[in-house]
């Protein structure tokens, strides 16, 4: 609260069922930004407070926005958003602190980007790691006093001092002496002053939620949240909008069209496991019984808010938690803010990142990696990993369709695609034979589920194509 | 101009305690700015 400026994005406007946990908001507060209450309130409990709010999507702001701030806090509940401002901020050189909570848990993850000329990590830490990663390296041929004196220390337990001091340690010396020795050159660059980014930790974000719908909804209902996601398809064609869940009416419904999906799925499934001639030879006890397992099964009839939550596939949050993890947020933010301005009042959390279980209230720091093939931070350029959900008689032609979905608009006449193992074409516009769209993926090109088909671009797409590669990881269901 | 001596007294009255802390600058706080994406974890910053 004594930052001179705060600048609030948010694209939400206030839900009743964030009037629980969110202690900005209020009765009344009902439908408006986000953003917008949050500045008026924090105005009022500190007038001296410079505060800018934005109302809108964060990939649509002017990067003059981004520029202007010295840390940025994200506090995001998804994984696309958060992506795309782990790459705003690692090309501005913004540190960043990431946090988010689901149920009982929830993490921070500080990330210092390279080149953001932060202070961060300890050399002598750098160095015990990469010495221990250099000492699995060694080869016997090479060091065979260490690795026979390794074995005399399991079987002389009362002699592994002596050992140790006369046989490991020379070589530990050695080794380290020689890291510490390139360490600036050779490690500091790529260990030093730069934390893992958030997409190291998310090499493959998961499939988009309409994709997962849309699929689902090419077969029967097979669960309650299916039977929900049928409902809204079902609402939107009868009023040729999405159900507003502010709204009694539309709620109740939705309700009512994802109830009679319900209850279609519990007919199929009893008459699927009792036959007519089974049915006979059962009393009505029996049927009974067997109509309440199912229930069971399929869980009880819909409440209100679950609609809500299934639809914008909520996550579970409380209050307690949330604080936790806004305090951990706050407390990081303002040990970034005052390294960025040149004075230290205490070093960022080491590791960078902090996990924290409610349940049994325990903090958990984690070593996270920082890693080269890094699709944001990584040496890797030109690529990106997707993965998409597809119906068991999906075909060549759907793998486009999933990606357009997915927010990859992909000409199917200026890409190929192929198995990145074995290098087999399965489709390539250019080549009469392997341009069919109908083959389909598992039955005639045996894809197995969770395999990878790489997508490349051809002619104009690839100079157009920021992407030059995608790696598809494709998932029945 | 008293106005003004009053404002900065009731600021500084503010952050006091935060002064204790061994570092604490907060001139360097009030030319900072932080920005926060997604503001319903907002509750206790």
């Amino acid at each position: 609260m004594g930052i001179g400026k705060l600048i609030l994005i948010d694209l939400d406007t206030i839900e009743t069922s964030n009037l629980s946990r969110q202690m900005l908001f209020k009765p009344g507060d009902e439908g408006r930004p986000k953003a917008e209450v949050a500045a008026e309130r924090l105005k009022e409990m500190n007038p001296f407070l410079k505060i800018n709010f934005y109302f809108e999507k964060l990939q649509k702001l002017p990067m003059s926005v981004y520029e202007e701030a010295d840390v940025i806090i994200m506090a995001l509940d998804n994984f696309n958003a958060r992506l795309d401002l782990n790459k705003i901020c690692l090309r501005l050189k913004k540190p960043i602190v990431e946090g988010g909570t689901v149920g009982f848990e929830g993490h921070v993850q500080i990330i210092i980007p390279k080149g953001s000329n932060l202070d961060y990590g300890s050399r002598e830490k750098e160095i015990e790691k990469i010495l221990e990663s250099e000492l699995w390296k060694l080869n016997e041929d090479d060091y065979p006093e260490y690795f026979s004196a390794r074995a005399k220390i399991e079987e002389l337990e009362n002699e592994i001092d002596k050992i140790r001091e006369e046989k490991i340690e020379p070589v530990i010396e050695k080794i380290r002496d020689n890291i510490k020795y390139k360490f600036d050159e050779d490690y500091a660059p790529n260990k030093m002053n730069q934390t893992a980014c958030y997409r190291c930790l998310v090499p493959i974000p998961p499939p988009a939620n309409k994709l997962v719908a849309a699929c689902t909804l090419k077969g029967l209902p097979r669960n309650r949240n299916h039977c929900v996601i049928k409902a809204e398809v079902d609402f939107q064609k009868k009023y040729g909008k999405k159900p507003d869940f502010n709204k009694d009416d539309d709620v109740n419904f939705l309700i009512e069209l994802a109830q009679n999906e319900l209850e279609a799925l519990r007919n199929r499934v009893f008459e699927e496991n009792i036959p007519l001639e089974k049915l006979q030879t059962l009393t009505e006890q029996e049927v009974n019984e067997w109509k309440e397992n199912i229930r069971k099964t399929f869980g009880p009839d819909y409440k209100f808010e679950e609609m809500e939550n299934i639809l914008e596939n909520k996550i579970a949050a409380i209050q307690t938690v949330s604080s936790i993890i806004s305090s951990i947020e706050s407390q990081e933010a303002l040990k970034l803010l005052f390294r960025v301005k040149g004075r230290n009042i205490g070093p960022p959390m080491y590791p960078s990142y902090i996990n924290y279980n409610g349940v049994y209230g325990q903090f958990d720091c984690l070593e996270i990696q920082k890693r080269e093939s890094c699709l944001a931070c990584g040496n890797i350029e030109g690529e990106e990993n997707v993965q998409i959900v597809v119906p068991f008689d999906a075909d060549v032609e759907y793998i486009f369709k999933a990606m357009t979905m997915s927010g990859y608009d992909l000409d199917p006449d200026l890409w190929i695609m192929t198995n990145p193992m074995t290098k087999e074409f399965y489709w390539n516009p250019y080549v009469e034979s392997l341009k069919v769209p109908n083959l389909k993926l598992k039955a005639d090109l045996k894809i197995d589920s969770n395999a990878i088909v790489a997508l490349i671009p051809l002619g104009e797409a690839k100079e157009n194509s920021v992407i030059k590669k995608f790696n598809v990881v494709i998932t029945y269901m | 101009m008293i106005d003004n001596k009053n404002v900065e007294r009731k600021k500084s009255r503010m952050y006091s305690r935060q002064q204790l802390i061994d570092g604490w600058n907060q001139d360097i706080l009030d030319n900072g700015t932080i920005m926060i994406v997604g503001v319903g974890a907002l509750s206790l910053l």
